[in-house]
């Protein structure tokens, strides 16, 4: 296809010319706020900096920064004077509007390169590490996100008659269905806190004792177990992009949904902007029907606070009113800048809102009575840092009597450490405590069965000291295919030990840690050692300096007293050896979280050599 | 050539221009006039596909304007109120149509604006009214469009700089082969200049002609006898305005064959013939046409 036939290159070069500076600035402003903030966050630790952690900042901009643009690419649309000149040229309205999204997406798209270039420069240089797949998934995600917003935007000026009405349709769009499914969610939480009398086949609600909410008294134990029980946010997904403004974690579905709505909103745009009466401008909105519906929708959230105030505590029910007849009118001044019948206003806000009320009382209802019995897992999730197999991990289980167990749970106190996450019916979760038994049970399970998540040398991107992530391990094959080796037969130990490092690996979009145990592993060891001990002599300051054996033990009371004596010395000897081969026990020396590794014989004898 | 077939437009409930139809000729300076929202402008906006009409329809050589970007090079509308980018001087803003208008005449702009003492990379939007009237006008006359539309045109514009203007659109005229049409609610402004005439008012066109017919249609007589006299007297000729001070009437008549000879034929004491403005004109035509003004 010709290109010129859809889009004009010389108005969209003078479009966007016209706004040079501002588009200029915020260009270079958007990544520098990312940067700025990552850094400043990265100062004083050293991080592992996973997707959700370099997008918070984005999260919020991905609101502001497209939308600016939309308006400096569209909002000629709300001037009549603008509108005359735009219009009158020689370009068809197909051309402007295809013309501005492409430019708007070119520059959405050199923005969000900027930016993670700048995370690669930021890992390469600062004391944090961001993985390539955590750059290369930054880089989709939030690309796809704020050309999603600009294309929302676009829309939304289209539609709309001044910047007010503009920025409502905006918001009304982004947020009125992560808003109607985080409604649902509430309503399904509230009724989730149920306490459930469970057997060996299944847990049922005891429905006399739910509770409404996580304030009421859901704390209270008997026979059954109180169990948290909560709503699996699926309908979030329908929007797009998934309940970013709670949370910014990478999702698929959620790319997917959001490419298929952008697409959406893409063709609506168009066809908005082909159809837009452009004498509609410097008015909110023309038609007064669509007027009265986006005030509604956007009434929606102001009645659920009012709702949950005045269901939690009656004495809020005067301010719930006042909330809801006094949105009315504030939407009205805001976007009319007029009140022009106030007495119909407090009829309409009091009608509208009952409707909304009655609505939810319904739905609080219907979720009340519908509480699931748990009888069946789908699967199991072992959770991070709680789990024995180390890394948080998905489990399918057909065993029955495993199911049942899991299914019934423990007496919950002092289980804490032994939690695991049981997915019913693809939608819901619950916690449960098990008995260590029982969850030792499940690890072998997964063992056995082969469905423990595996590490290969690809996914392995960093290592580091368990107790002090700056120390980092420089990565090469052959290291990280021995780690992978290690790490897939590895098991924890029961008894503590003092020498862990910490293993990250980026797969299917998340950055996941395993902490393990290389004491006995002379070959691991010895890739990590000079890391480690470059590390020790470098930070050392004076303190008070430990020896242990490759075990943990520390029964080196004198030794420890003669290195003590003449620490400079002794940084001496360690600078020298510190790059030496370990080829059988060793000793580790430390203070705070440094550790230096050497051959235990070696260090004794040269060590008695070096200070006599 | 431009035709109008009835156009319709409306604001919400308020019909704005209603079955109006009208020709503009090639090669014409076109004058629309009529009252402050009267239409003019709405008119001009809907030529220039800005907005889109309700019914009817508007063919610019034979074909529908709207949304059209080959028709539409060869348009340029400047209108009442008029707009630049914030920052942009004069050269931008003939960039800026240059990169619209193929036939964009640069050194047209440069020329003008040096004969104007209009400062080239001073932003536009410093200048005074007039002078940024003067910048629309140039960039719009550089286009070498075949039609230029100016909405209230002049406004702002000094007397002198005026004159300079309407020679150099003259000369567009006689240079290319150009429609012009302005618009105004003061007729005195367009009355050297245009023509073609229309008068727009009550939603429609409600009468156009060109102007040196129409000058030569009607004659304006201030007339005296000695006997007392009336109207009826004058029954013979097609009367548009009769007016008796004292013992003298003054005349608007159709100008016939035999008017002129008719009246001279009663043997009156005064008769002097009378040099009729546009304005007026205009007036006794409409209401002759039955609307009143007075």
């Amino acid at each position: 296809m010709n290109s010129t036939k859809l889009f004009h290159f010389k108005y969209l070069w003078q479009n966007i010319k016209k706004s040079k500076s501002i588009i200029i600035f915020l260009m270079c402003a958007v990544p520098f706020i990312n940067l700025w903030i990552v850094g400043l966050n990265s100062l004083n630790a050293n991080y592992v900096l996973d997707f959700a952690k370099i997008s918070n900042i984005t999260a919020i901009l991905s609101f502001s920064f497209p939308s600016l643009l939309a308006y400096l690419l569209f909002g000629f649309v709300f001037k009549r004077k603008t509108v005359d000149f735009i219009m009158s040229q020689p370009i068809t309205r197909k051309k402007i509007y295809a013309s501005n999204i492409f430019g708007g997406i070119i520059i959405l798209l050199i923005t969000v390169l900027i930016t993670t270039v700048g995370f690669g420069l930021l890992s390469l240089f600062a004391k944090i590490y961001i993985p390539i797949g955590v750059l290369i998934d930054y880089f989709i995600y939030w690309l796809i996100t704020y050309i999603f917003v600009f294309l929302i935007s676009s829309l939304a000026i289209t539609f709309a008659g001044n910047i007010m009405s503009s920025l409502v349709v905006i918001l009304l769009l982004l947020f009125l269905f992560p808003t109607l499914s985080y409604l649902n969610y509430s309503f399904r939480y509230a009724s989730g806190n149920a306490i459930y009398v469970c057997t060996d086949e299944e847990c049922i609600p005891n429905r006399e004792i739910y509770c409404l909410n996580s304030t009421d008294n859901c704390e209270v134990i008997d026979e059954s177990r109180v169990n948290y029980y909560f709503y699996y946010n699926f309908t979030g997904n329908l929007s797009a992009p998934v309940n970013y403004w709670v949370t910014s974690e990478f999702s698929t579905p959620s790319i997917i949904k959001t490419t298929i709505l952008s697409l959406i909103y893409l063709v609506l745009g168009y066809y908005a902007f082909k159809y837009r009466k452009m004498e509609d401008s410097e008015v909110s909105f023309k038609n007064k029907y669509l007027y009265e519906i986006i005030k509604i929708a956007t009434f929606i959230p102001v009645t659920f606070i009012a709702y949950t105030m005045s269901s939690d505590n009656s004495a809020y029910i005067l301010i719930s009113l006042v909330i809801c007849l006094g949105y009315y009118f504030v939407y009205d001044l805001v976007l009319k800048r007029v009140i022009t019948d106030p007495i119909k206003l407090i009829l309409k806000s009091i009608v509208v809102s009952s409707l909304i009320f009655i609505i939810y009382i319904i739905l609080n209802n219907i979720y009340e009575n519908n509480i699931p019995v748990i009888e069946s897992i789908d699967e199991v999730t072992v959770s991070y840092n709680e789990a024995k197999l180390g890394i948080s991990q998905s489990i399918p289980i057909t065993d029955e009597g495993l199911i049942k167990k899991l299914i019934r749970g423990e007496d919950s106190v002092g289980m804490a450490n032994y939690m695991v996450e049981i997915e019913i019916e693809g939608k819901y979760y619950t916690r449960r405590y098990v008995a260590k038994d029982t969850y030792n049970e499940l690890v072998n399970y997964a063992k056995e069965n082969n469905l423990g998540e595996k590490f290969t040398a690809d996914n392995i991107v960093y290592v580091a000291s368990s107790l002090d992530s700056s120390i980092s391990v420089s990565l090469n094959e052959e290291f990280k295919k021995e780690l992978a080796e290690y790490i897939n037969n590895y098991e924890i130990p029961e008894d503590p030990d003092n020498l862990f490092v910490s293993i990250y690996k980026y797969e299917n979009h998340e950055l996941k840690r395993i902490d393990v145990k290389i004491n006995d592993n002379l070959n691991l060891l010895n890739h990590i050692k000079t890391s480690f001990n470059d590390h020790f002599i470098k930070n050392f300051d004076g303190d008070e300096i430990g020896i242990a054996g490759a075990d943990g033990t520390e029964n080196y009371e004198e030794e420890n007293q003669a290195i003590n004596r003449n620490q400079d010395r002794l940084l001496e000897f360690l600078k020298e050896h510190k790059n030496d081969e370990l080829d059988g026990e060793y000793v580790i020396l430390y203070y705070e979280t440094e550790r230096y590794i050497i051959n235990r014989e070696d260090f004794f004898r040269e060590y008695a050599v070096y200070t006599s | 050539m431009i035709e109008i077939k009835n156009l319709k437009k409306s604001f919400d409930t308020k019909i704005v221009l209603s079955d109006l139809c009208s020709n503009i000729p090639d090669n014409a300076i076109y004058g629309l006039i009529g009252a402050n929202g009267s239409g003019k402008s709405t008119l001009l906006r809907l030529i220039n596909s800005i907005y889109k009409p309700d019914e009817g329809t508007i063919l610019i050589d034979g074909v529908s304007s709207y949304d059209n970007e080959e028709v539409k090079k060869e348009m340029v509308f400047v209108p009442d109120d008029l707009f630049f980018y914030p920052g942009y001087s004069l050269y931008d803003t003939a960039k800026f149509y240059q990169a619209m208008y193929p036939k964009f005449n640069l050194e047209f702009v440069f020329d003008t604006a040096r004969k104007l003492k209009l400062d080239f990379n001073k932003s536009i939007n410093t200048f005074s009214k007039g002078m940024r009237r003067q910048c629309a006008i140039i960039c719009a006359l550089a286009t070498n469009a075949k039609y230029i539309f100016f909405d209230e045109t002049f406004d702002g514009i000094d007397s002198v700089v005026r004159q300079y203007f309407k020679k150099l659109i003259a000369k567009q005229m006689t240079k290319q082969d150009t429609t012009i049409i302005m618009t105004s609610h003061n007729l005195r402004e367009l009355e050297d200049i245009c023509d073609n005439l229309g008068l727009i008012s009550e939603h429609k066109i409600l009468f156009e002609s060109d102007v040196n017919s129409l000058k030569t249609d009607m004659i304006k007589v201030q007339i005296s006898f000695k006997k007392d006299f009336d109207e009826s007297l004058f029954a013979k000729l097609d009367v548009l305005y009769f007016k008796k001070i004292g013992k003298v009437a003054t005349l608007i008549i159709k100008d016939k064959k035999d008017s002129k000879k008719y009246l001279e034929s009663l043997k009156p004491v005064i008769l002097d013939y009378l040099p009729l403005t546009l304005e007026e004109i205009f007036i006794y035509q409409m209401e002759a046409l039955g609307y009143e003004f007075n």
